[in-house]
């Protein structure tokens, strides 16, 4: 049966691009970067760069560590901005 | 909204409470769309429409705040974090829509007529925009006695300034706002200080009116009146 122009749209509609969401991650990454600049973090783009993945990922610290195999103090001490430069 | 979509809520609530900004990634990416909602709500409560680009920043801004102050979201209470958080949300709106003001000191015939043609370019609020806390106590009023009758002690011994105050307050604390008058204070651009102050001598006469009319003593009992700013009531 052919379907009619009113259904065929609205299938269209649920699968067409405009209508998903589409967050602006990096743009939200970047604002995470300058709040954690004016907090006085030695990298925050660094540490928001890495939280943007964690986030993506949809992993808390213990998930990503155990995915990535990242030692988890590793990754506190980036994010937090404990970490020292060699 | 689903079970297992409020759980995933809460645990990302839980995340950002414990410093974990990962979860604003979370948060936007999944529940974004309900921010997008409630910007788009202040937004034509205001009469004003950006462009999409500012649009989207709004948003970020909104999931930003909203996290900030995601320890103080209490997942009990019921209420979703973009509904609980709307005062901080309107906060975000209003900073980005501005207060128009203009320069005493170039107040030349040219700047005045350049003031009146940026007036008259300012979008008129829509009539359907919006509705404040007052505008549903009313509607309710039209169904209730009791609500009727409070409206009319509002009305009888308060402004609408404080009015507006108190009903806001009273809100954020039912909505289980650890600090309502922070909120309410940033919302009215006002010191907490003065918040709890309006909430207290606005409660102070609404119980005094009770006490003294006959007409008004059935407001005596009632949680509104017997619930100390600060103190949630039943």
């Amino acid at each position: 049966m052919i379907p009619t122009r009113a259904a065929a749209r609205s299938a269209a509609r649920a699968r067409h691009p405009s209508s998903v969401w589409r967050p602006d991650q990096d743009r939200l990454r970047d604002r995470l970067a300058a709040q954690l600049q004016a907090g006085g973090h030695p990298e925050p783009m660094t540490a928001a760069t890495l939280m943007s993945i964690r986030g993506r990922l949809g992993m808390d610290r213990a998930a990503f560590c155990q995915l990535t195999g990242v030692d988890p103090a590793v990754v506190s001490a980036l994010e937090d901005g404990t970490c020292e430069r060699k | 909204m689903e079970s297992n979509q409020y759980e995933r809520l809460v645990t990302i609530m839980a995340m950002l409470a414990a410093d974990d900004h990962a979860g604003l990634f979370m948060l936007h990416a999944e529940f974004g769309e309900h921010f997008e909602t409630a910007v788009r709500y202040e937004l034509r409560r205001l009469g004003v429409r950006p462009s999409s680009d500012d649009f989207a920043g709004l948003v970020i801004d909104a999931v930003l705040a909203v996290g900030g102050c995601a320890s103080a979201w209490d997942a009990s209470r019921g209420a979703m974090p973009w509904v609980w958080a709307q005062h901080r949300i309107r906060q975000v709106v209003s900073a980005f829509v501005g207060q128009f003001s203009d320069s005493l000191d170039a107040a030349s015939e040219n700047t005045r007529e350049m003031v009146d043609v940026r007036v008259a370019e300012i979008p008129a609020a829509a009539p359907d925009s919006g509705i404040s806390e007052i505008e549903v106590l009313r509607r309710v009023a039209a169904g209730n006695d009791v609500c009727a009758l409070l409206m009319a002690a509002l009305e009888d011994v308060t402004s609408q300034r404080d009015r507006e105050i108190l009903l806001a307050y009273k809100l954020q604390a039912s909505l289980g706002d650890p600090s309502p008058a922070n909120t309410v204070g940033a919302a009215f651009d006002l010191k907490p200080a003065t918040v709890r102050q309006v909430v207290k001598r606005s409660l102070d006469r609404l119980r005094d009116l009770a006490a003294r009319e006959p007409r008004f003593a059935e407001l005596a009992n009632l949680a509104f009146l017997t619930g100390m700013p600060g103190t949630r009531t039943a």
